[in-house]
């Protein structure tokens, strides 16, 4: 199957880091862990990919940074008492596509 | 300038206030002293990356528009917050905290006449607080009717509106709405279906709640007109936890849990007054955001993505032009 995305990290510096005519143009997603996904084959993202001075990863990679959030966030919940776990719901594994 | 002039046919013009303008159209505001033009007219809407939020923080109260926010209370990692900052359309800077620090809260209004109300700080304190935000500090005001936790919320600072949440004993759901009128609040006509974690919009004779958790996720909408609520179409995308913007007429809903996996969603939506159409995702999915503005240049900030995020996004609808100022060095 071809692929689709890519992945990069990216520290996100706020206004700019992400602007209209960049949205206008392609898509780019965000996941925990600064980890971004843009079109594949994009001259529009690969512009913003240098603007932000991303990092490209593999699938795995990036999917690796976020897991580990994710896990820390869910050992943090599995951590606490049964009231909070009544009032909180468990964080939830975040898959990324290919 | 000539050569503007020998492509376009005309000089450009100088205006007081900028205008209505067409794609590539060019002009001299003599308010601000600077030159500007249209550099795209986007057909769908989109988000962009704002100021990130000096506190991390989800579950928060929320006020204001896209180019001036306020940020109030949320939970933060290992308890709750009294934090509250104000957002000037590029970055955030602290102010003065809320008298009692909650989270679970929600606000109305603007960043110069704020209102924070309800909340919960663990263990088993549902919030009955208001407080009131003049643009530099907080002030207590009478209580809520009912304490409640995570209610939907709308208005303003001297009409507000407070709708569901959950409640003593045990966070037993409710369908209580209470309508604040400057000075206190007073009951009005329940919602039809009693839920918590529920999205906010509109004012309060013409209010607005959608999505939400009863036993499960719920898509329900729900339109009030000052005196009774009634029920219109359903979201697309059934979620609770769900941050919103407008006025009933025009609103946005952004972010949530589904139940689906992954269960952080971005999928926005647009009301029109009857039914929802999906807009463009937020770039980062997350619920438990704040949110405000409208559904031309709106605002989704925090949240829990997970973790904790600062992260802010500023939406600005679709067919709005995207204005930019030259820049002469």
């Amino acid at each position: 199957m071809a692929k689709k995305y890519q992945y990069l990290v990216a520290e996100n510096w706020g206004k700019g880091f992400i602007e209209i005519n960049d949205s206008i143009k392609f898509t780019i997603s965000g996941f925990p862990g600064d980890v971004w996904r843009v079109p594949v084959h994009d001259k529009h993202a690969n512009l913003w990919i240098n603007k932000v001075l991303g990092v490209i990863k593999t699938k795995n990679e990036a999917q690796a940074i976020v897991d580990a959030l994710v896990e820390t966030a869910q050992n943090n919940y599995d951590a606490q008492s049964d009231a909070y776990k009544a009032r909180h719901d468990r964080p939830t594994d975040i898959p990324l596509e290919e | 300038m000539s050569e503007y002039k020998i492509i376009k046919g005309f000089k450009i013009q100088t205006v007081a206030a900028d205008p209505s303008t067409d794609l590539g159209q060019v002009w001299y505001n003599s308010t601000t002293a600077v030159l500007k033009y249209n550099a795209a007219t986007p057909s769908s809407a989109v988000w962009a990356s704002g100021g990130a939020l000096n506190t991390a923080r989800y579950e928060l109260g929320s006020a204001g528009t896209q180019g001036a926010t306020l940020a109030f209370g949320g939970d933060i990692p290992g308890g709750h917050t009294a934090n509250s900052e104000e957002y000037n359309g590029t970055s955030w800077a602290e102010g003065n905290n809320l008298g009692t620090s909650r989270y679970y809260l929600r606000g109305a209004g603007t960043q110069t006449a704020g209102l924070g109300f309800a909340g919960y700080i663990y263990p088993g304190s549902w919030k009955n607080n208001t407080e009131e935000y003049d643009g530099t500090s907080w002030s207590p005001q009478n209580n809520m009717g009912t304490a409640r936790r995570s209610p939907g919320s709308g208005g303003t600072q001297t009409a507000g509106l407070a709708f569901g949440g959950n409640k003593s004993p045990g966070g037993a759901l409710s369908n209580d709405t209470e309508e604040y009128g400057g000075a206190s609040w007073t009951a009005g006509n329940n919602l039809n279906t009693a839920r918590v974690y529920l999205g906010g919009a509109g004012t309060q004779a013409a209010g607005l709640a959608f999505g939400g958790f009863t036993d499960a996720n719920v898509a329900v909408t729900e339109e009030y007109d000052g005196t009774s609520w009634a029920n219109s179409n359903n979201m697309n995308t059934t979620r609770a936890r769900v941050a919103g913007a407008g006025i009933q007429t025009s609103a946005i809903a952004f972010g949530g849990l589904t139940p689906a996996s992954p269960a952080y969603t971005g999928v926005t939506e647009q009301y029109d007054g009857t039914s929802w159409a999906n807009s463009t995702s937020l770039t980062t999915a997350r619920r438990s955001a704040g949110g405000a503005g409208t559904t031309v240049a709106g605002i989704a900030f925090g949240g829990n993505a997970p973790p904790h995020s600062t992260a802010t996004e500023e939406f600005t609808g679709a067919n709005v032009p995207l204005v930019k100022t030259v820049e002469i060095d």
